[in-house]
């Protein structure tokens, strides 16, 4: 029998969520793979074989030792992907797909006994669909994304009846020397040291509800996409203002939060991939991190200057990712501080791509990327397609109206910051206030 | 039923532009330059400040001073002030009455044209209607227009249709010239990339390379201007994740090469984070 491993910060602490809440569904994670076509299960069931068995961050379980450490013992026995037929195409994939992962995002996985992954191949008559649903500790954002593509790697190499690729996961003790390396340690320590003396400079944090709720039910999503002409001329005054279009949607998100509050000091919550290492990037577990984003605005400073100072803070942000935000609220608790220390959460979301299966073209759909008691704003990054923002938001905390507000708020500050780049973020959120405050 | 206000948008890169159907070449004996309606009035309608104005007025003075120094005659175009209903004809019903600010009506100070240029006056979309324009390009013997201003999808596509068929071949530059909307642009240099004329950039007029983003040195030169980090210190096989290079930034390279055909994307760049192992990377990518 394999020895237990130990886990990662990472994964300790998606473990301890996960066990104290007593709500493992919360932490579930879905997507939808679209096939614009047919594709052959047996190819893809081998694909699935192949790439599970290469990874013992996916071959494994999560088990409890006796002194209740968990540890991840490997488990080779690959998830069957369940085929379903359906007797007519879905004309609204995304709602389809949503409604039909419902059930099972809903229910908890066992982490000591289940292999943390279902997938389901619905197949219509004119296209099929893979439905895959994971628990957070096995895949991240990134982690999904490596492990479709090397799903496709290897049913495209079945397809030219070639031999399997040879795939390059690091494993579970790679990841833990690397973790547990004196430079690693070192860099956590200053880390926790930047993140509490950036909180201890941070006055009150808000986000865009002032109410406190647990999660009840699952998280609603709005879904909204910018116009064409409008991410024109964001990606116009990306050019003008030296800056990314990622970085003016920040600087909407928070000018809103600005007009909102009357406040110059934002901090917003950002999902970091953390993987800095190579090893890091070989590996599909979870390893992203939420930080926060504290924003010292000037009332004065124009779109140019929100945006460099959004940029040098995200850099700074980066030096310190590896540090958990799960440690550090353990840090604010033990000194008595406030335990909110992230606004509106936000996940730029660049790892789109649109693999052949065989020639058959696919569009992947994310369902679920976890839920949270707040709002999550999710942007999918998509070249120079406009960008897509689903808003996911904790129901007892946001109405529909509220979250429809929100999102106009934040289009209406892009459109007419990028517009006019050289209006002061006193001015926008003058411009807002006015308009829907 | 005036213009509409008009918003800024980035003008195409040389990657963007649609393939031409014919090969001409430029040749400066034989070309003269129009600079279409790049009056207060029209121009007025980006409002102050447009970064697309700005860049587009860059880029024609850039071309003018090319035009000078080849001996290229520079023509203007620019619509009169109350016009008559016989006068301005169809073009109320579309547009409503149109130039009445005799302030409005001259051409913008940056573009001012000397005693060397022509200025002719528009009466429709298109240059040569009611204007002997044609005549005076035979005159000196010019059988090439490259034509520049605003706005793309009216009166300078017109102006290349009409061109065209009066064998008069039209050169539409690509980047010195704005539109409605970044749509509205495009549609206008396909349009005439593939039914009257031929589409061209800055840069193939002027010889200035723009950089080959597939090659070590121009993705290192293209990288070097995102990262912290001096040419000399810059090792391409250290992680340019460790160099600050950022997520985005990689989908914005990703979406520069899939215009040149090439299909990259994050995570298997994300795999390799290295300048040589991504040129390696795209290299096999041109051949596949």
């Amino acid at each position: 029998m394999d020895h237990p491993l130990s886990l990662t910060d990472s994964q300790h602490a998606m473990w301890l969520l996960d066990t104290i809440s007593g709500r493992g569904e919360l932490f579930n994670v879905a997507e939808c793979l679209e096939f614009k076509g047919k594709i052959s299960a047996n190819w893809l069931q081998q694909s699935l074989h192949h790439v599970w068995q290469a990874s013992d961050t996916l071959a494994c379980r999560f088990i409890r030792s006796e002194d209740y450490t968990p540890k991840l013992l490997p488990n080779d026995t690959v998830p069957e992907i369940i085929s379903q037929d359906l007797d007519s195409d879905p004309e609204d994939i995304l709602a389809f797909a949503q409604n039909f992962a419902k059930p099972y995002l809903a229910t908890p996985f066992d982490l000591n006994q289940e292999a943390l992954m279902k997938l389901f191949l619905l197949r219509a008559p004119e296209q099929d669909y893979l439905v895959i649903v994971a628990h957070h500790l096995l895949l991240d954002g990134y982690g999904f994304g490596l492990f479709s593509q090397s799903l496709n790697r290897c049913y495209n190499a079945l397809s030219k009846g070639k031999p399997l690729p040879k795939l390059r996961f690091t494993q579970q003790q790679q990841l833990l020397d690397l973790h547990n390396s004196e430079t690693y340690l070192a860099q956590q320590q200053q880390a926790k040291k930047v993140l509490n003396q950036w909180l201890d400079a941070t006055p009150t944090v808000n986000t865009f509800s002032d109410s406190k709720a647990d999660v009840s039910e699952p998280n609603k999503r709005l879904t909204t996409t910018f116009e064409q002409s409008v991410w024109h001329t964001i990606q116009s005054a990306a050019q003008v203002a030296n800056t990314t279009s990622s970085e003016i949607l920040l600087a909407a998100i928070a000018a809103s939060l600005v007009a909102q509050h009357e406040q110059y000091h934002v901090t917003l919550g950002l999902v970091m991939m953390n993987r800095q290492a190579i090893p890091e990037l070989s590996c599909p577990c979870v390893q992203s991190n939420v930080l926060p984003l504290p924003l010292n605005f000037d009332e004065n400073i124009n779109l140019s200057a929100a945006a460099a100072l959004i940029n040098q803070q995200i850099k700074a942000l980066k030096k310190v990712q590896s540090y958990r935000v799960e440690s550090l609220k353990r840090d604010r608790q033990k000194q008595g501080r406030s335990l909110s220390i992230l606004g509106p959460t936000v996940n730029l979301l660049p790892f789109a791509s649109a693999p052949k299966y065989a020639g058959v073209e696919t569009n992947s759909h994310i369902l679920s990327a976890g839920t949270t008691d707040d709002i999550m704003l999710q942007i999918h990054l998509l070249a120079d397609t406009p960008a897509t923002i689903d808003f996911d938001s904790n129901t007892a905390r946001y109405s529909d109206a509220d979250t429809l507000s929100i999102q106009t708020r934040i289009f209406a500050a892009a459109e007419i910051w990028a517009t006019q780049p050289k209006l002061t973020l006193s001015q926008v959120s003058t411009l807002l206030r006015q308009k829907f405050l | 039923m005036s213009i509409p206000k008009l918003n800024h948008y980035p003008l195409p890169r040389d990657a963007e532009l649609p393939q031409n159907r014919v090969d001409w070449d430029l040749d400066p004996s034989r070309a003269a330059l129009l600079i279409h309606d790049v009056q207060h009035y029209f121009v007025g309608f980006y409002g102050e400040d447009n970064p697309l104005i700005e860049t587009m007025i860059q880029n024609i003075q850039g071309l003018k001073a090319y035009c000078y120094e080849h001996n290229i005659p520079v023509y203007y175009t620019a619509q009169p002030i109350k016009q008559g209903k016989h006068e301005r004809g169809l073009l109320s019903d579309m547009w409503g009455p149109g130039l009445q600010d005799p302030t409005q009506q001259p051409i913008v100070d940056a573009l001012a044209p000397t005693d060397k240029d022509v200025v002719l006056t528009k009466w429709r979309y298109s240059a040569f209607q009611k204007c002997d324009f044609e005549q005076q390009l035979r005159d000196k013997q010019r059988d090439q227009l490259l034509i520049v201003g605003i706005y793309g999808h009216i009166g300078v596509m017109t102006t290349a249709v009409d061109a065209f068929m009066r064998d008069i071949e039209p050169f539409l530059v690509a980047d010195a010239i704005a539109d409605f909307s970044k749509e509205e642009h495009m549609m206008a240099l396909n349009f005439v990339a593939k039914r009257c004329g031929k589409v061209v950039s800055m840069s193939e007029i002027l010889g200035t390379q723009s950089q080959d983003l597939t090659s070590l040195d121009g993705l290192k030169a293209h990288i070097l201007t995102l990262i912290d980090c001096e040419e000399d210190e810059f090792d391409e096989h250290e992680s340019l994740i460790d160099y600050g290079l950022d997520s985005v930034q990689v989908m914005n390279l990703i979406s520069l090469w899939q215009q040149q055909g090439i299909e990259t994307n994050f995570i298997e760049l994300a795999q390799i984070p290295t300048l040589a192992a991504w040129v390696e990377l795209l290299e096999e990518r041109k051949e596949d």
